[in-house]
Order: C-alpha cells, then sequence, then structure tokens
C-alpha cells in the first residue's frame, strides 16, 4: 500500500472486500463526517453517497466482484472539506483514467432506460474534486467536498 | 426476506425491509421483485418509505423492474425520504418514473372506484 502520509488527524479504515462490507463502511464514513460540529446533512449524504459508489466499484471492477481483498480508507476532516482516500489493490481503471461520467438517456426510450452507470456520473458531479492515480500497483482515489454554509 | 407484498386487489404493494437499497441487496431484492412479478398484476407500487439510503445499484435494480413490467403495466414509486429524492433527482430518473408522496396516494391514483367517482 502506498504510504500516503496523510496531513494533520485521519480516520484509517482496513476493510476486506465485499459489498456488504463497503456499505458499512461508507455508513462509518458518513457518521464520522456527521459528527462535525456544524455539519450540513445533505453534504454529509453526497459523501456517504459518493464513497458508496467509488467502494462498490472497487468490488465490482477492481476486484472483479472477489471477497476478501483489501480496501484502505483515510478519512479526513480539513479545515474546510471532507476528504477521503481510498486505496485497493486491484486492477487499475482502463487507461488509468477515470470515466467521463457521462449519464445521458432518453427518458422516452423505454427499452433502453439505463440500469447502472450512475456512480461515476454522481461522484464526478457531486464532489468538488476527484483524483485517481495508479500508484504502486494500488489504485489510489482521493475525494473531496467542501463544507457548505 | 427482502421484501413483502401486499394484495390489495387493484394493485400491488411491494415493500423493501431493508432500511438499504444497494449494492448489498439489490441482487437478492431483484430476484425476490421479479418473483412476485411474474404472478402478475397490473399495478404494482414500490412504497420506499422504510429505506433510507438508496445508491446506483438500487436504482439500476428499480430501472430494470420498471423495464420488466413494460409499457402495459404500471410500476411506480412512493414514500420517498427526501434523501432518496435527491438522489433522483441526480440520475434524473425522477423523470421516468411516477412518484407518489405515500401508498394511500399511490393506490388512490389507481383505485377503479375513485377514478369513477373523479370523473
Amino acid at each position: 500500500m502506498p504510504n500516503l502520509q496523510p496531513q494533520g488527524d485521519c480516520a484509517r479504515f482496513t476493510i476486506q472486500s465485499s459489498f456488504q462490507n463497503v456499505a458499512d463502511l461508507a455508513e462509518e464514513v458518513g457518521k464520522l463526517c456527521g459528527e462535525r460540529p456544524g455539519s450540513d446533512v445533505d453534504t454529509v449524504d453526497l459523501v456517504r453517497l459518493c464513497v458508496a459508489e467509488a467502494l462498490n466499484n472497487i468490488v465490482e471492477h477492481a476486484y472483479d466482484g472477489a471477497e476478501g481483498r483489501p480496501i484502505f480508507a483515510n478519512v479526513a476532516i480539513r479545515d474546510d472539506r471532507y476528504e477521503v482516500v481510498l486505496i485497493d489493490e486491484g486492477k487499475p481503471l482502463p487507461d488509468n483514467t477515470m470515466p467521463d461520467g457521462k449519464a445521458d438517456f432518453d427518458p422516452d426510450d423505454f427499452e433502453n432506460l439505463p440500469e447502472g452507470g450512475f456512480g461515476w456520473m454522481l461522484i464526478l458531479t457531486q464532489m468538488d474534486a476527484v483524483a485517481y492515480e495508479r500508484r504502486e500497483g494500488c489504485n489510489v482515489l482521493r475525494l473531496e467536498k467542501m463544507f457548505q454554509g | 426476506m427482502y421484501l413483502t407484498i401486499e394484495d390489495h386487489g387493484h394493485a400491488h404493494v411491494l415493500r423493501p425491509t431493508k432500511a438499504r437499497l444497494d449494492a448489498a441487496v439489490s441482487t437478492e431484492f431483484r430476484n425476490q421483485a421479479r418473483e412476485a412479478l411474474a404472478k402478475g398484476g397490473d399495478v404494482w407500487i414500490v412504497d420506499l418509505a422504510p429505506v433510507s439510503f438508496i445508491d446506483s445499484s438500487g436504482i439500476g435494480t428499480l430501472v430494470g423492474l420498471l423495464k420488466l413490467c413494460g409499457r402495459d403495466r404500471r410500476f411506480e414509486l412512493c414514500g420517498m425520504a427526501p434523501t432518496l429524492q435527491h438522489v433522483f433527482k441526480l440520475t434524473r430518473m425522477e423523470m421516468i418514473f411516477r412518484i407518489h408522496a405515500n401508498v394511500a396516494a399511490a393506490l388512490g391514483a389507481h383505485d377503479p372506484a375513485h377514478r369513477l367517482t373523479a370523473s
């Protein structure tokens, strides 16, 4: 696992990949963010949702659904934002690049309504900063969300 | 058990039992819902009141069930908490689902007697 040397207080989590474990971790991250005095419920909900989407992607795509593989999460509450870094040892994103997150569809085209593909769209549109890199054989995804109000 | 079903005569209410409709439960929920839908019934209402969190996997499951019902049957939603409404707005799902405030409103909208009275 790359040494990210987080600055300041940072909660660290390590879990084994499974959809249940990542659901629990996303809930835990949401709870942690919600404990910040003056935290805004909508902002915390978005962090929880986007962390859940990113973690689901790790299980489904980086690890091809395999259970028992490591996932690391660093959660920091900075002066002005939440910062979540997710690390896994699975497959890299295609071309080592994040998807564009476009999820366009025609609501009148019933047969072709999308049954997926919203994860990256939500992450890229609802977080204030998203960065991905492949480092030392790991995927490192950083999500940042500014405090509101 | 990931869902319960209520038969209201003119409509069925399908209600998730878990507080999360996400990747951890969506496969089982989908399988049980598909079994239920296979038994027939023209109007299906999903009461999402017990659900406090939905992710793209849960949304995708609902879209799959909507498509399974096809154009000839009704598959509608109700009881959505503000958090869920927000996610539906972000994903533009509010454009493809008919969404009611609660079960009573959803059933009322499909009650043959009510519709006769209203007309």
